[in-house]
């Protein structure tokens, strides 16, 4: 009677296991960027702290890379972002939050 | 722009219909409201000291879509209607897709012409607007958007939303986006197509 939640258990608990690994793996790119980025953009942006993502350069060589935005220097939520998903490196920076522009600042006219 | 042959000048959505409760003012934008030029804040809140440029076309283009837009009919002769932008000239008719690295420039209220290049694509990006002028906030999320470098908010800073990103070429450079949030290293901006295809509207130019 006890087996069934048991397995039900150890079978979440092996999905668990092995998402971070999927999520971060360094191999050679399989899929395009784009594809990649609209995979994992809502997982990465349930982190807290992270306000966006996006597909960007990195390295005078300009290689393609992932983007993540965050609204405040988090550790905890740095850790959590892979520095790689599916071949392509992840960069993470600390921008602030984004916020529309419309309302000004007085004195700001140019 | 143009929605069939009608000019309609075309900003944010949440500048030209940023009102959106009662709140401290007992107003809401509706459509016909006036748009007035310069804004309010550039004249000191006295709203008889602007002039009146266009009447607001209420589109609900945050609530409603993937863009930030908004449009006003133009009131005849208050608005160059043949696509010119201050700084940049007549703009193209034509359009274009923003790529990596590309260079780009805008126009806008408070950091004049500034030029940048595009340093993100596609991105999924959450943004605070708040309800009314210094009222609450509230977030949402936007997916494709063209990310543009902006380091120490100099290409883009409160007060310039509502502008148009376009080619950083001369003459008559092709639209590529509306500018519409930032932060203290991007600027962002709705891609052309969409927001057109959203309005039913086409760009005027050359």
């Amino acid at each position: 009677m006890t087996l069934v939640p048991v397995l039900i258990f150890v079978f979440l608990l092996s999905l668990l296991a092995t998402y971070p690994q999927a999520m971060a793996q360094n191999s050679s790119p399989n899929r395009d960027i784009n594809t990649v980025l609209a995979a994992h953009d809502k997982e990465l942006l349930a982190i807290p702290d992270v306000v966006g993502v996006y597909v960007g350069t990195i390295g005078n060589d300009r290689q393609l890379c992932l983007k993540v935005m965050l609204a405040r220097a988090n550790p905890e939520s740095e850790r959590r972002v892979p520095r790689m998903i599916e071949g392509y490196p992840v960069v993470t920076e600390v921008t602030g939050e984004v916020e529309a522009r419309g309302a000004p600042d007085s004195g700001q006219k140019r | 722009m143009q929605i069939g042959t009608t000019p309609y000048i075309l900003s944010a959505g949440h500048v030209l219909e940023g009102d959106t409760v009662l709140g401290g003012n007992r107003r809401v934008a509706r459509t016909g409201d006036p748009i007035i030029q310069p804004g309010l804040i550039d004249e000191q809140c006295n709203r008889f000291l602007a002039q009146s440029v266009g009447t607001l076309i209420k589109k609900r283009s945050i609530a409603t879509s993937n863009t930030d837009c908004g449009i006003a009919r133009v009131i005849g002769g208050m608005v160059q209607t043949d696509g010119a932008i201050l700084g940049i000239g007549t703009i193209s008719r034509n359009t274009a897709a923003p790529a990596l690295n590309q260079p780009v420039q805008k126009s806008g209220r408070s950091t004049g012409l500034t030029h940048s290049h595009v340093s993100g694509l596609n991105a999924t990006v959450s943004v605070v607007f708040t309800r009314e002028c210094h009222g609450t906030t509230y977030q949402k999320t936007f997916h494709g958007q063209i990310v543009v470098s902006n380091p120490s908010q100099a290409f883009l800073r409160s007060g310039d939303s509502g502008s148009l990103l376009v080619e950083d070429v001369s003459p008559h450079p092709r639209a590529i986006g509306l500018l519409f949030a930032g932060n203290k290293s991007s600027a962002f901006a709705n891609p052309i197509g969409e927001m057109l295809n959203f309005l039913g509207a086409s760009m005027v130019g050359n």
